[in-house]
């Protein structure tokens, strides 16, 4: 558990410093790393207590923090930590929005972002090799002099990542017309528990090879292994970037616009739906002066034929009663209209101070279900008179809502709850998922064995019982039974 | 329309860089090459009003060695349509090529191509003289405007309407007759990646090789009145404070010392 109880006195000194390190409850860490690389400070561990989605009331303070700088320094802590049943929590930029690396258990925040080399650009085979800790936008910027890019980073790519986007299997407005960014991964170099190095995956495009533990990793939010290096697969950046925007007068059109534009084939590179209220969000925030209207927002890539591809997704959107369709004729201007949308997760926050956001929505559906999805989700916030903003990837079949609510008032807190898990349950009715892209973390709990049904979450967990016996990394996520303060370790009887 | 952009291979040192006692350069091997960040943007502004407007070359010119082709490629991946590049015996033995010897170069070059507007950076990030554009403004006798932040030409009335930024956050709004030279501020716009089918297109287009007497001129257009004497490191000075203390008594001091600094007031 997380320390308590701690002396004030202590917080004034150097937390990094050897003898502080030593008299804490983890001395062998300064035998581990090197001095300045392991910390007991208080800040230190505030700073790790959790991530962009943890309420302060959710906040754990890990009891180190380890910055180790490669592959064999992950290994020892980890061995370590795993014999004497000390939980290892990954913690990278800290941008997960479920609570995913909050070190539920406290034990070590091992912290991953001074591993962040690009290793290798071989761009005759459209490949990168990267530390873990290399933040999205650095790995892009590093491929583009050779007219290469990496596709699936989230909106969050320049703040975040790539091992936290491989753990949490992040997508991103892009992923539409070019994936997740499981797709994006070819080989992984991963620290299991017990410090056993392991290479999964190949760097040939395919392979038939075995289980196929590279996937198995992606996703598993950090409780399988920690990925130390990542050989990612590069797209060329294409010839034709155009982009824009279109107003729609209701929503049912916005969404039923998109859904024809995805149905009919129209090769769009990011397709992103603003409902109303985010618009108006969105306009409070920057001043726009544009109409709180329904917004969709396109960007289209191609070698060659853009302007036709255009033209038939205007036509699309038009028999949708399209009320307004701008393209952008250069990237400044494609840059202002798409203003609105990049700026909206500030938006929404700042939307009203007396009022939050309970969790971030993630619910996805297949494509078709689409309109009906945002319609209920419309529907359910004038039922019960709460404010949910609709946004996100639409193309996906991805609708990011917040449920805004009063933090005083209990009762509002639980008709936003209620809200919040009809929707889920709606989307998994209609074999969506609770969540397209941030991951269950502590979050989402709840809705895994709707989703998976008990057969395949107890297979999940004799994985992560078989890989990691002691529950000593991440603990505390994606399973039903931590919720209650239940570990993996306990095999779960049938009646519980 | 025709618009020559002038471009410039620039080199940057390395972080442990060394420059021995009486060394006039730093050593090749302290040094990475690019293109000139301000270039970057009059290469985007002039392919920018090519695609704007049909009928429009874009050509670039560049005085360096042939090493330099490969960072000149870049601006034809980006939609430069060719390239033009000036070296010469005289001009490898030359340390230090001033303005004047630039511009009477590019001078050259514009009677030779007869462009009807000539895109250059304000600076060099390496020289820094910023003088190039202007000084072979006069040279050629064109109209001219610097620092230019915005440009929206009038390809039938041969205008172009320039926001020229001055000190202070000061704009002016100019309109420049072509022919014209520009020295193109950075910001101007956001200058593109280079596709990775642009990139291979690039290496099919033309870089045209010229020696001085091709341009019809003589060793001697490197004479300059100026010389390089001597290159240095400079000292650089920076100072820390530590504070010592508990988080209280560490702000309280922080705050002190920002008040003494005049950062705050109190
Ligand atoms: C404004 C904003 C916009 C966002 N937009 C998107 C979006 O468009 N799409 C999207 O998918 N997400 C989005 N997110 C969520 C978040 O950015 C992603 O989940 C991101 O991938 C997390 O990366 P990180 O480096 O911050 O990881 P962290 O938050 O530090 O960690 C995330 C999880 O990964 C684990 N982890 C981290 N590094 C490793 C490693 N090397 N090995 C093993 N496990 C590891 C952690 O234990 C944790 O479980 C957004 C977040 C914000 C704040």
């Amino acid at each position: 558990m997380a320390s308590e109880g701690e002396h004030a006195s202590d917080d004034d000194r150097d937390g990094t410093s050897d003898e502080r390190v030593a008299e804490g409850e983890y001395p062998f860490l300064v035998d581990l790393l090197d001095s300045g690389r392991v910390s007991v400070g208080s800040s230190d561990r505030e700073n790790h207590a959790g991530d962009w989605g943890t309420p302060d009331d959710r906040k754990v303070r890990p009891d180190a923090v380890v910055w180790p700088e490669s592959a064999a320094e992950v290994s020892g802590v980890l061995e370590a930590a795993n014999e004497r049943g000390i939980p290892v929590t990954p913690y990278a930029a800290g941008t997960g929005l479920e609570g995913n690396a909050t070190p539920a258990y406290g034990g070590i925040s091992m912290d991953l972002t001074r591993m962040d080399a690009i290793l290798d650009v071989r761009p005759d085979d459209f490949q990168v090799d990267v530390e873990a800790g290399a933040i999205g936008s650095t790995v892009d910027e590093a491929v583009s002099s050779d007219g290469l890019t990496f596709p699936p980073l989230p909106s969050s790519g320049d703040i975040s990542t790539i091992g936290g986007m491989i753990a949490t299997d992040a997508s991103g407005m892009q992923t539409v017309r070019y994936g997740e960014v499981r797709d994006w991964v070819l080989e992984l170099e991963a620290v299991l528990a017990d410090g056993t190095v392991i290479t999964a995956g190949s760097k040939a495009v395919k392979t038939s090879s075995g289980y196929n533990l590279k996937d198995l990793l992606v996703g598993s939010e950090g409780t399988l292994g920690v990925v130390t290096r990542a050989t990612l697969r590069l797209a060329g950046r294409p010839e034709q970037i155009r982009g824009g925007r279109a107003i729609f007068e209701t929503l049912d059109d916005a969404a039923a616009a998109v859904f024809d534009a995805v149905r009919s084939g129209v090769d769009v590179a990011r397709i992103e739906l603003l409902d109303d209220t985010t618009v108006a969000m969105a306009n409070a925030y920057l001043d726009t002066g544009l109409p709180d209207a329904p917004m969709v927002f396109l960007e289209f890539h191609a070698n060659h034929g853009i302007d036709e591809e255009i033209d038939f997704c205007r036509g699309i959107f038009e028999a949708h009663d399209v009320a307004e369709f701008e393209m952008a004729a250069e990237e400044a201007e494609m840059a202002k209209l798409w203003q609105a949308r990049r700026e909206l997760a500030y938006a929404v926050e700042s939307y009203d101070p007396d009022l939050v956001s309970l969790h971030p929505g993630d619910v996805t559906v297949p494509i078709s279900k689409y309109p009906e999805m945002v319609r209920y989700i419309k529907e359910l916030s004038a039922e019960y008179d709460l404010l949910a903003p609709c946004f996100g990837h639409a193309g996906d079949g991805n609708v990011h809502y917040s449920v805004m609510v009063d933090p005083e008032s209990d009762a509002e807190r639980e008709r936003g709850e209620e809200v919040y898990r009809e929707i889920v349950e709606r989307a998994i009715e209609w074999g969506g998922t609770a969540t397209g892209e941030h991951g269950i973390g502590q979050g989402k709990r709840e809705y895994l064995e709707a989703e998976h049904g008990p057969e395949s979450v107890e297979t999940m967990r004799t994985i992560k019982r078989a890989l990691d016996p002691n529950d000593t990394l991440n603990p505390g996520k994606i399973f039903p039974e931590t919720a209650e303060g239940k570990r993996v370790t306990v095999p779960a009887t049938s009646d519980d | 329309m025709k618009i020559l952009v002038t471009v410039k291979e620039v080199a940057e040192a390395a972080d442990d860089f060394e420059l021995p006692d009486g060394a006039l350069d730093i050593d090749e091997r302290y040094l990475e090459y690019d293109l000139n960040e301000w270039d970057e943007y009059g290469v985007e502004e002039g392919v920018q009003i090519a695609e704007e407007n049909e009928d429009t070359e874009v050509v670039s010119v560049t005085i360096g060695p042939e090493r330099s082709e490969e960072t000149i490629r870049m601006a034809l991946a980006k939609g430069v349509d060719r390239a033009i590049r000036i070296w010469d015996d005289a001009l490898e033995d030359v340390a230090f090529l001033d303005v004047e010897a630039r511009a009477r170069i590019l001078a050259a070059v514009v009677a030779e191509e007869d462009p009807d507007l000539v895109l250059t950076g304000v600076q060099a990030n390496d020289d820094g003289f910023g003088a190039t554009g202007i000084a072979l403004a006069d040279r050629i006798d064109f109209e001219w405007a610097a620092v230019v932040n915005h440009l929206d030409l009038d390809v039938e009335g041969g205008l172009a309407h320039v926001h020229r930024e001055l000190e202070g956050g000061v704009e002016e709004l100019t309109d420049v007759e072509l022919p014209a030279v520009l020295s193109i501020q950075t910001g101007i716009n956001e200058p593109r990646y280079a596709s990775l089918r642009g990139i291979r297109q690039a290496q099919s287009k033309e870089i045209v090789p010229y020696e001085l007497a091709d341009l019809d001129l003589d060793a001697d257009v490197t004479d300059s009145p100026l010389s390089l004497t001597s290159m240095y490191e400079p000292e650089t000075e920076s100072s820390a404070t530590v504070f010592e203390g508990s988080p209280e008594e560490e702000a309280d001091q922080l705050g002190e010392l920002l008040g003494e600094m005049g950062v705050v007031e109190g």
